[in-house]
């Protein structure tokens, strides 16, 4: 009987690395926690978001071989957008809420500064989900993973100017969202999340 | 702002642009996974065959990263738990000796959740034969057996070829959380495989639906050992009830394994030659040739 090498081959991090590429283990180690995080902010319930990032590493791991080595955040982030895409897509089908709770505060030493923080958080989520998708992805990647317009624009695979006017928009819309819960002087003036 | 040069850019919001969105973008930069979190999703990736510990743990005089360290505990104290899990749900005739499984799987863990040896814990060969648990595939003659690495990297391979629209495979979603799948014992347990109980999903009534497709072909796998006529049979029931499924080509490769071990020259060759048009640029193309040979 021939041996079977079915348990050992990983095809994804074989040889055909080369020396500039990243490990799986040193994407996961340096990427995991952002795209984690960006899976929540594009609009993965954080109870979904190990699931969604499981599925963030299969793909790495079936295609880092191919990876061109030009752009590994641009690279990273654009899987992320499409496989939160992909639920945002799935959840909608189901009808699940697409906005939860989120982690807990790393250091929640000062309690009311944890709340204040979660309650920002929580506002802009909420202005993000009204956000479409594409606006969304696109401030959410340059706004706080603080990608170049360039990585936001092979993330996302659209055109620089139309990831500028994105931006743009989004920025207005969500601007508009902060004014009009700060006019009315109480939280409902964003729905808030969970 | 385009400058002259015809490159874009764009200002980051600043503070002074629009204080409380700051606030509300920096409590949200803040948020990351805890180190719970990221061990137990190494740990399953690391069920599925994805290594994502380091090749080499830190050399005398280099400290681990804080993270490296999370990982190191985190997978430690979740991979052997979700590994007694499987364990359990196992059905009774594969159930190794747990002692040899357990202490394999929690050395792997502390020794920085090395997934090779994690999945190999998994592996049926390696439970059955207590048989040493990590690179002993080409030195022990062990039966022939596809890992959940192969299936997972195969459904990748099919979610590739979805349009970019679509990329973010179902088929892998639904593979990847077959461990967690809630779950009901099978009617046929006096079936010679039966069927993990993973493999039946039920609806919110306890009505039992099909197996899924990762599940139908991780029983194959299963029984591709111990019974390879029943893994061949499984495989058939993949081709009728997945037709267009995304794991076929793994589905081929048990099938061809289980032909060879029954040893049904022949039928392994056309399949082969079969799989090899069918698939040219497939992963499993080698370990297929191997099988023929």
């Amino acid at each position: 009987m021939p041996p079977f090498h079915g348990v050992d081959e990983r095809p994804a991090e074989a040889a055909n690395q080369t020396a500039s590429t990243p490990s799986l283990a040193e994407i996961f180690e340096q990427h995991t926690p952002f795209l984690w995080r960006a899976l929540i902010n594009l609009g993965v319930p954080a109870a979904e978001a190990q699931d969604q990032c499981q599925e963030i590493m299969i793909t790495v791991h079936r295609r880092l071989a191919s990876f061109d080595g030009a752009s590994l955040r641009g690279w990273l982030y654009g899987i992320c957008v499409r496989v939160a895409s992909d639920y945002r897509r799935s959840a909608r089908v189901r009808r699940e809420i697409l906005t939860d709770t989120l982690p807990e505060a790393a250091d929640p030493r000062d309690l009311a500064e944890a709340l204040d923080r979660e309650r920002s958080a929580r506002r802009l989520l909420a202005a993000l989900s009204t956000l479409d998708e594409a606006k969304r992805a696109a401030f959410v990647l340059f706004e706080i993973e603080e990608l170049t317009l360039a990585e936001v624009s092979e993330a996302v695979g659209a055109p620089l100017q139309t990831v500028y006017s994105r931006i743009k928009a989004a920025r207005e819309q969500i601007r508009r969202a902060f004014a009009e819960a700060a006019v009315s002087g109480s939280r409902g003036g964003i729905s808030e999340a969970g | 702002m385009k400058p002259d040069d015809g490159r874009w850019d764009l200002a980051r919001l600043s503070p002074s642009d629009a204080p409380e969105l700051q606030h509300a973008l920096d409590a949200l930069r803040q948020q990351r996974p805890d180190s719970r979190q990221l061990g137990a999703l190494a740990a399953s990736l690391s069920q599925l065959g994805i290594s994502v510990a380091p090749a080499q743990q830190a050399t005398a005089g280099t400290a681990p990263s804080t993270l490296r360290l999370k990982l190191i505990l985190g997978a430690g104290v979740v991979g052997p738990l979700t590994l007694a899990l499987l364990l359990w749900r196992a059905p009774a005739p594969r159930v190794p000796a747990p002692a040899a499984v357990v202490a394999t799987a929690m050395s792997a863990a502390q020794a920085g959740a090395k997934s090779v040896a994690a999945s190999q814990a998994f592996a049926p060969s390696s439970k059955r034969e207590g048989g040493p648990p990590a690179n002993s595939a080409a030195s022990n003659p062990a039966p022939p057996s596809a890992s959940p690495s192969s299936l997972e990297e195969s459904a990748a391979t099919q979610a590739d070829r979805v349009p970019k629209s679509q990329a973010g495979p179902t088929s892998v979603r639904s593979a990847a959380r077959v461990a967690v799948a809630p779950t009901v014992s099978a009617e046929s347990a006096h079936s010679p495989v039966v069927p993990d109980r993973a493999s039946l999903q039920s609806t919110a009534q306890g009505v039992v639906a099909r197996p899924t497709e990762i599940a139908l072909l991780r029983d194959a796998r299963l029984a591709l050992a111990s019974n390879p006529a029943e893994a061949l049979a499984l495989t058939e029931q993949h081709r009728a009830s997945f037709a267009r499924g995304a794991m076929i080509q793994e589905r081929e490769l048990i099938a061809i394994s289980a032909l060879a071990r029954l040893g049904r020259h022949t039928a392994v060759l056309t399949r082969a030659a079969q799989f090899e048009r069918d698939f040219p640029s497939s992963p499993y193309r080698k370990q297929v040739s191997a099988l023929a040979q």
